[in-house]
């Protein structure tokens, strides 16, 4: 299958026109199929009600015929009573214009009633032929006199050696016959002698365009010794004008909803294109600000950390896989009047937000401890200017200040776990007492606290993200941390690197800060 | 995977009472900071209780949930926190801003 989904709307579209049209004209084709099967069918039905009502009139001739033989057949007294009988039927507008009565076989006929037969100008052979089929045939024969003047039909009966013959004239205009009847007047139809639609034998026609054209349907129905043919066709739609219009009404709809579809089909494509370059976009925008992010939170930590005499600094810095967006982490070291201050922060938050946050609290703690203040005081001060800076964002830091001559370190805590102290054997977490983190509306007290540090000890600062554990206590991930701290054996760097393999930090969810301060004595 | 762990908190007025439970992780800390918007915008100077019993885990991005509450100048309490998450308000030096009740 190809796929669709990337095509430009305008293919969509040509797509949706093109099976549209398919599936239209293959709809109007079976309507139109519907409607020509269906007008077939009531064609051939009405040719055989036309059939029917003509059977109908053929017995009203023959039984005429077969009474007034009867009558002449009793000698006569019977022949004297024609005028009386077959009399009433001939005549101007009667039924028949004349008759004869031929009690012989042959020769003239002993009775003629009305003008005279037609039949007679045809000369004595004629007559014998006509009298000697009566005899022949079980029933009424019919003499073909459509070329006579006035056209007609004879008609004959013979019973007993009794031939009674009657003519019936044809209408003047036989190709212009009235519609006598409403139920045919959807139909134009013509009626021939014999089995053939010749022209020269039209009885009777509503059209004088004749053979009728297709669509005819045709029936034969027995008249005396030959046929009637009845040919018809339809003037217009048999099946009413709903039927006739369906396949154009079909067409019509079709191309309607086809170029409806098409045109919602272009639109629906493209605004699904239009969605998913937005999508491509946003990702872009979402990758640009993450790497913007990262950027200046890499540009933020200090690339070169301080050479101070006495001391190794070592720090790292974990991206965590939580979310997409850089955390605030932070740690920065400097030399002041020959003490290490180092400080290691966490924004709440991550971001662009978090990392300008970050920069904002690093750069105030840098600045005041720069002064050489003590860490508690650094803190205070860091906690007036960040008050309430950052709409609700906050920042824990740890600030300590190392002595590498006396081995005192000084540390202040907001909001933030205290360092820990490895040595001697041991790792103990600094018992400074945290005040709040700063940038909230509340700031201090920052105690400062101060330990003594063995010597080739070595002090760790950190951020949550190096401990903190889902589903562990603040305490228990600390005491593992200390475990692990306490193993550690060898170069600062190589150490470091261990402590946060061992920590499992790849895939963990914060990002981490870790800053140690290795006292070489 | 087992998917998201199970988080649920509600909103009750009058008084303003917010019943958490489960694990506040980043994800479900984003939830309840939403929630806390909306049920609490344009008050101020409430007291708003949080009913912690039901929490198993907070990390910092839940203290942050708590600390958004406060500093709207609202005074947060928490009723019937674990161990855990005490440990996390005092480690955060943050007694003084959040007030915890047994």
């Amino acid at each position: 299958m190809g796929n669709l989904n990337r095509r430009s709307p305008a293919v969509v579209a040509g797509a949706v026109t093109l099976s549209g049209i398919l599936v239209t004209l293959l709809l109007a084709w079976a309507a139109a199929t519907a409607h020509r099967d269906n007008e077939d069918r009531l064609l051939n039905k009405r040719a055989e009600q036309g059939g029917a009502v003509l059977r109908a009139a053929i017995p009203g001739i023959e039984q005429v015929l077969v009474t007034t033989v009867a009558v002449a057949a009793s000698g006569e007294a019977g022949e004297a009573l024609l005028p009386e009988t077959l009399g009433t039927q001939v005549g101007p507008e009667r039924r028949f214009r004349s008759a004869a009565v031929w009690t012989q076989a042959a020769g003239p006929p002993s009775t003629v009633l009305g003008a005279r037969p037609g039949l007679l100008d045809r000369g004595p052979d004629a007559v014998a032929a006509v009298l000697d089929r009566a005899q022949q045939a079980d029933g009424m024969v019919v003499v073909d006199l459509v070329d006579a003047d006035p056209a007609s039909l004879g008609y004959a009966y013979e019973r007993g050696g009794v031939v009674v013959y009657a003519e019936q004239p044809l209408a003047v205009d036989r190709t212009e016959v009235d519609q006598p009847d409403a139920a045919f007047d959807d139909v134009d139809y013509a009626i021939y002698l014999g089995d053939r639609p010749d022209p020269a034998v039209v009885l009777a026609a509503s059209t004088p365009d004749l053979p009728l054209s297709d669509p005819v349907a045709r029936t034969t129905v027995p008249f005396g010794d030959t046929t009637i043919l009845l040919a018809m066709r339809p003037h217009g739609t048999l099946g009413g004008a709903l039927l006739s219009r369906l396949p154009w009404l079909v067409l019509l709809l079709g191309a309607a909803n086809t170029s409806g579809a098409a045109v919602v089909a272009f639109r629906l494509q493209r605004r699904r294109l239009q969605a998913e370059s937005l999508a491509v976009e946003n990702e872009r925008l979402f990758t640009e600000q993450r790497d913007a992010s990262q950027a200046l939170q890499q540009s933020l930590l200090p690339g070169d950390l301080p050479a101070v005499p006495g001391v190794e600094i070592v720090a790292r810095y974990r991206t965590g896989v939580e979310g997409t967006q850089v955390g605030g982490d932070w740690y920065d070291a400097l030399q002041v009047d020959g003490r290490v201050v180092a400080v290691v922060g966490d924004v709440s938050g991550r971001g662009l937000a978090a990392v300008s946050t970050m920069a904002s609290a690093r750069h105030t703690t840098r600045a005041f401890a720069s002064r050489g203040d003590e860490p508690g005081v650094v803190l205070d001060r860091v906690g007036a200017v960040e008050r309430s800076a950052h709409a609700g964002q906050f920042a824990t830091v740890a600030c300590a200040s190392f002595d590498p001559v006396s081995g005192e370190l000084a540390v202040a805590l907001a909001g933030h776990p205290a360092p820990i102290v490895v040595g001697a054997g041991r790792a103990e977490l600094v018992p400074a007492t945290p005040g709040p983190p700063v940038g909230l509306s509340t700031f201090g007290p920052y105690p400062t606290t101060r330990v003594v540090v063995p010597p080739g000890g070595t002090i760790y600062l950190f951020t949550d993200g190096l401990f903190e554990r889902r589903g562990q206590t603040i305490d228990d991930g600390l005491d593992r941390l200390r475990r692990v701290l306490v193993d550690q054996q060898g170069d600062l760097a190589t150490v470091v690197d261990a402590v946060l393999h061992e920590l499992g930090l790849d895939g963990v969810a914060d990002d981490t800060a870790v800053l140690a301060i290795r006292w070489a004595r | 995977m087992t998917g998201s762990p199970p988080f649920s908190a509600r909103v009750e007025s009058d008084p303003r009472r917010v019943v958490v439970e489960g694990e506040l992780d980043l994800a479900s800390s984003q939830q309840l900071s939403s929630l806390l918007r909306d049920a609490l915008q344009g008050e101020d100077g409430q007291v708003v209780r949080f009913e912690f019993g039901g929490v198993t885990f907070m990390d910092s991005s839940g203290l942050a949930s708590l600390l958004q509450v406060a500093e709207a100048g609202h005074q947060v309490v928490l009723c019937g926190a674990g161990e855990p998450v005490r440990r996390v308000i005092e480690a955060t030096g943050l007694e003084g801003v959040i007030r915890v009740e047994p």
